[in-house]
Order: C-alpha cells, then structure tokens, then sequence
C-alpha cells in the first residue's frame, strides 16, 4: 500500500449530460481501484459551472456518452477558452479516457445522419460519419487486443471486453493511433479493424458504459500514467485478487470461444 | 382479403392451441397480417368494442391488470394482449383468439398495451382508440428503442393522425410526455403523484430529461417523486407542469412503491373517464387486485415466503428498490438480485451502473447474486459509493437453483425472501419455484 501518499482529482465531463447507458460505472469503478491501493480521489464535474482555470487541478479527464440532445448541449458549452483549456490538457500529457460517443466529440468533426456537421475539440486527428438512419448501428458485445506499442505503458491484460451501440463511423488521421484491434464486433468503422484511438495519454474507444469495470487492467493503467505524470514517480501496483473480474471475464471469452492466448 | 386471413389465422391458431407448439402470442397474428395487411383495422371496424391504448417504459403490464380489474368489476367485458405479445402481430393474434369466425367479437373494451415502437403501427390501423394512456418514458434498453427524444417523436406524428374523439390520460410528472400531448389539439387528461410521494430531495442518476423539451434549458424542479418525473418548470421559456389530479388515495396493499402508485393513478384515471365516476370511487373498483405475474408477486416456496419483483431497466430497478423501503421496513431480509442478457432482458447489461444498489445493503442480511451476468452483477454489488460499508454477506452463484438454495439456507428473518430479477430472470424463478410449491 501506498498509504495517502497520492491524490488523483477526475474531472468528469457533464455527468448531467454525457452518462447515457452506465458510463458511470467507470468512475465508481476507478475510485474503488484507487482506494483499494491506497490512492485519494476527488470528483470535479467538468460541466456548466467550471470555468478554465479549474483544469489546472485535473489529473484525470473522463468523457462517456450522450443522446444527441444533451450533446448539442454540450458542445454549445464546450467552447472557447474552456476547449481550448482541455486541448492544452491533453497536449500536456494529462491522462483521460473517452468512451461512447465522446470520442467523437473529441475529433475534428462529426457529421450526424441529419443536420448539420458539428466541430469538435480535435484533440483526435479524426472525422466522424452518420451513415444515415437506414444504415444499421454498431450494437453488440465487443473483444479487442489493446496495442501496447501504441500506449506507452505495458498492460497486464490485453484482452478489452466491453459493449459498443453507436451509429457514426470514425475514421483515423495520421495523427492517432489505433488503440485495440479488433477481435469481435465492429470497431471505429466496421472496416479497417481498429478499434479506439490514442493521442499522448488520452485514449477513446466506442465501448461504452462500465469499461474499467471490465478491464480492471486498464484502470491499473491509467492509475500508474496519473501518476507518473503528476508525481513523476513510477509505481507498481499490488493487484488485488480480482475474483469477480477474472471470473467476469472468463465466462464472456469462453461464451464467445475466445481464448485468451491469442 | 380480410376473411381468408382471419380463417388461416384461426386455423393456425386452433393448430397451435392443440399441438401446444407455443408462439400463440403472436403467430396467429403474423399469419393474418401477411394476407391482409390492413387486417386489424378491418376487424376492429366489424365491432363496437373500443380501443384503450397503454404506452409507457414501465408499468403497462400492471396497469392494464388494474384497468381490466375495475372494468369487469363493472360487468364490462375485457379483453387485453398477453404481456409480451404486444406488437402488432401480438394484437392481431389476441384479436383473432376472441374473433368468431364472422369477425365478431363480444368484448366492450380491448386494452392493448404496446411497445414503444409498436405504438405508430397500431395507432395506424385503430384510428379512433377511446383513450390513450401515456404512463411515463425511461431510458430503457437503447440498443433496441433508440434515443428517447427519437420515441417521442415517432409518437408525436402518429398523434397528429387521431380525430378529436381520443382522449389522451398523461403523467403530468413527466416534462417529455406533457410536451408532446400540448403538441396535439387532443383532449389530454392528467395525472401527476401525491405530494407525499415527491420526497426525493435532489436529481438522481437515473434521469434522463432534466432539460426542457421546448427549450433545452435546464429545468428547475420542485419536487420529484423518482427519476425525472416531478413538479417542474422551465424558467427560460415557461414550459411547466400542467394542472393535474394529485389527491392523495387510499392504498393498494398488495401494490407498494411510488412506481406502483402511479399506475394506480393512471387506472383511476382511466376509470374516472370512461364509468363516469369520482376519482375516489374509481379507486374502490380496484380492491381485492391481486399483482400481475412478477411484479410483487407473493408466493411460498421451499417452506418460505417469497416476493418477486420484475426490474428491467435503471428507472424500475431504483423503484424496486425503494419498494423494499415499504415492503420489509428497518428488518433485513435476504435479496437475490438476477441479470440476464438475453433479448427480453436486453443484450447490453452497462445500466446496472446507474442503479442505486448500495440501497439494496440497507435492507439485506444476504445478497445473493445469479444470472447470465452473475459477475458483472457481483462486480457492481462490490462497487459501492466512497465511504460505504458493506455488513451484509454477498453471494455470487451462477446457477439459478443454487443460488435459491443459498438464499433458502440464510434466511432467517420474518420478511419474505425478496427476488429482483430481469424478465427472463423473473420467468425462471417463478418456474423453479412454482415447481417446487407444487411438489
């Protein structure tokens, strides 16, 4: 244990408004991680009330998802200096996951099935497509293998497990890398079988919903990245028994026929 | 081509009653509309009967059961769909079960209660429903309905289609709903809960339209009674909630929770409109109503006593929760909580993060959790907020039967064993323990 020695502070992008299908679940999940290593937390939502300057205490930034509604809402606050505040956050290595439909917020643009396309922050070298409402959704369980030389920090597992429901198709520039590949499900666009995207320390995927809670590995993950960037120290984390995760996860591969060593 | 579709709609009917092949629900229904496409519409027409329409995320099953309760206590008779069956070949199928086979139907009311997306279909084959009773809209599994602001809509322009002589009955407490029922130039009826049952002190987790559906500011609430449903108003715009019946009621005892109560205040609505009675005397027609199948059913088991309580999605499940609240008071009992992911229950399981299941410790000696799910539900049961203390012992045993034992061999306490279970969850308990009861 590292008795209180840290302290990570998340910032949570509109939890009012971008926590559609159990998004949550991550952070309530995170926050146990950290207490089981001894690791404070403290909970800033990042929404309406937060000015740009507060991103100076943010460690840790988490984006889940949105009806389209709420996320006109959000972007219609997610201006200005306040972008320009998280583009300088990521661009100086700080930590953050974006699942859902946040990514696509994230990247250069969005363009829903009807209406206009929407500019997003551009923290991702990406472009979003709505095929249109005829175009069946991504919906399903979902399996991918994290690329570890895209991360920059070994994971213990590189099994993802996770859940997709997304209509748009995300197309990667040259300045992101993939985060997984594809072993089940259809991925950033159901094509070129990538799943995610990786900018410095931020990573986005379509999985939505309680992804650290499935993939207790990559909450280990980001734990170890926010603190080598806020503390400079690099730590190694005593992994608790993890009984229901493993059997969790071990159930799902075996249901879908998928053996771990791939 | 309406008669040669009801005949081979019988025929396969008569067929699977006495083959007992199953899929009676719908079958029937799927065969008549493959011939005639119009063919409720031209049934409905042949009879007098009028259409009650119920839509809603939560509560149709039991509100239906209400309804028909307080009609046949009238001397009227009813028919309504099955649970499940209610698509439209699910209507066409229950429509053609009580068909003659002239086309006639001896029936005063049908009660169809219908899927959120069956909802514009029906409406366009009974074009003249007697009323339409719009009980509440929750996020409820998205990777089948869709965005709720898209259900609305759909709803909205099958409403426009209607000719004045459809009432509508709305939940007052629901910003979304209200919206949509000003939209049409309908007579709209509404219904909101009591007072004492808007206690909840700030927005949980669980909602889902905090925002104005005219606007899109934020509203501002008064109270809520759970999820988003409340006394509201929009100070950007004006929108509010509307005048609505609100008294208080004498209570159902079998029928506990605020979610149960405002289905009774949906029937007595209801029944307020079409027996012409006082709200008060509308509610004594349903006296002596005994639950629909799974929804606080009570029933004894392995020598005790047991309570079943269907929760489907965030919205039910914190309601089922907050049930307990009245159902087993300060003593603690033993809870078995089932998550299944098959197509009844919805295949993406993530929503079990926005329910409040610390709660569920409150009121647990035991938890024991089951199910297709049975991990991903342990993990959630073991994430509780910061600072909460589990005393309670959790479980997790994949195999239903086992699971029941585990819950059968820890109880010791006066209260029931309480059951909440997703739909095929729910269906399965019953099985192990009706077969058992009958032993």
């Amino acid at each position: 244990m590292i008795e209180n020695k840290f302290k990570i502070n998340i910032g949570w992008l509109y939890p009012e408004l971008m926590s559609t299908y159990g998004d949550r679940g991550n952070i309530l999940y995170f926050r146990r991680r950290c207490a089981q290593y001894g690791i404070k937390t403290e909970l800033i939502p990042i929404d309406f009330s937060f000015t740009e300057n507060q991103f100076e205490e943010i460690d840790f930034i988490f984006g889940g998802g949105s009806q389209d509604i709420e996320q006109e809402l959000v972007m219609r606050d997610l201006q200005g200096k306040k972008a320009e505040g998280m583009k300088n956050k990521i661009e100086n290595n700080t930590p953050a996951l974006f699942v859902c439909g946040s990514p696509q917020l994230m990247g250069k643009s969005y363009e829903p099935g009807i209406g206009k396309k929407i500019i997003g922050l551009g923290v991702f070298d990406m472009e979003s497509v709505h095929p249109g409402s005829n175009v069946a959704r991504c919906i399903g369980n979902t399996v991918g293998e994290v690329l570890m030389g895209n991360i920059g920090l070994p994971v213990s597992d590189k099994l993802i497990i996770g859940f997709e429901n997304h209509g748009g198709r995300s197309y990667l520039g040259t300045g992101v890398k993939p985060f997984a590949k594809v072993i089940k499900g259809y991925g950033n666009n159901g094509k070129d079988g990538y799943e995610g995207m990786v900018y410095k320390n931020a990573i986005g995927c379509y999985y939505h919903g309680p992804f650290l809670p499935k993939n207790p590995s990559i909450a280990d993950f980001f734990i170890k990245k926010i603190i080598r960037v806020k503390y400079d120290e690099k730590i190694e984390l005593k992994q608790p028994p993890d009984i229901f995760e493993k059997k969790a996860r071990e159930v799902l591969l075996k249901r879908w026929n998928i053996t771990s060593a791939l | 081509m309406f008669y040669p579709a009801l005949f081979l709609a019988k025929f396969v009917d008569w067929c699977i009653q006495s083959l007992n092949l199953g899929a009676g629900s719908t079958w029937p229904g799927e065969v008549a509309l493959h011939i005639d496409p119009s063919f409720v519409r031209h049934l409905a027409q042949k009879n007098t009967m009028k259409f009650i329409l119920i839509v809603g995320t939560n509560g149709k099953t039991t509100t239906t059961a209400l309804i028909t309760h307080g009609l046949q206590k009238k001397g009227l008779k009813v028919i309504c769909n099955p649970e499940g069956a209610n698509l439209l070949n699910g209507v066409a199928s229950m429509l053609v079960k009580n068909s003659s086979l002239k086309g006639q139907i001896v029936s005063d009311y049908a009660i169809l209660e219908l899927d959120e997306n069956a909802f514009s279909q029906v409406i366009s084959q009974i074009h003249n429903p007697d009323l339409i009773l719009f009980l509440n809209l929750f996020r409820d599994q998205l990777d089948r309905y869709g965005e709720m602001h898209t259900i609305v809509k759909r709803w909205q322009r099958a409403l426009a289609s209607l000719s004045k002589s459809t009432t509508l009955i709305v939940n007052g407490d629901d910003p979304r709903l209200v919206y949509m029922s000003k939209q049409t130039a309908l007579p709209v009826v509404y219904f909101g809960s009591a007072k004492e049952d808007k206690s909840q002190k700030e927005i949980p987790h669980d909602v889902d339209s905090v925002h104005c559906p005219a606007c899109g500011s934020k509203l501002i609430y008064f109270a809520m009674s759970y999820s988003h449903l409340g006394d509201y108003a929009c100070r950007q715009c004006g929108f509010s909630a509307p005048e609505r019946w609100s008294d208080s009621l004498n209570l159902i005892p079998t029928l506990l929770g605020v979610y149960n109560r405002y289905n009774i205040r949906a029937a007595v609505s209801v029944l307020h409109i079409i027996c012409r009675l006082e709200f008060t005397e509308a509610r004594e027609l349903l006296d002596g109503f005994q639950p629909a199948f799974g929804r606080q059913e009570r029933l004894t088991a392995f020598r005790k006593e047991w309570i079943i309580i269907l929760s489907k999605n965030p919205a039910g499940f914190n309601q089922s929760i907050n049930a307990l609240d009245e159902i087993a008071g300060n003593e603690k009992t033993d809870i078995g909580i089932i998550l299944n992911d098959r197509i009844p229950d919805g295949t993406d399981v993530s929503w079990i993060w926005d329910v409040e299941f610390d709660r569920v410790y409150n009121h647990a000696s035991t938890v024991v959790v089951s199910g297709d799910r049975t991990y991903d539900m342990a993990i959630r049961m073991e994430t509780v907020e910061q600072g909460i203390k589990i005393n309670s012992k959790l479980i997790a045993e994949p195999t239903l039967k086992k699971a029941l034992e585990h819950l059968v061999d820890n109880h010791t306490s006066a209260q029931p064993i309480v059951i909440l279970a997703t739909y095929s969850g729910m269906m399965e308990v019953r099985k192990i323990l009706k077969g058992r009861a009958l032993l």
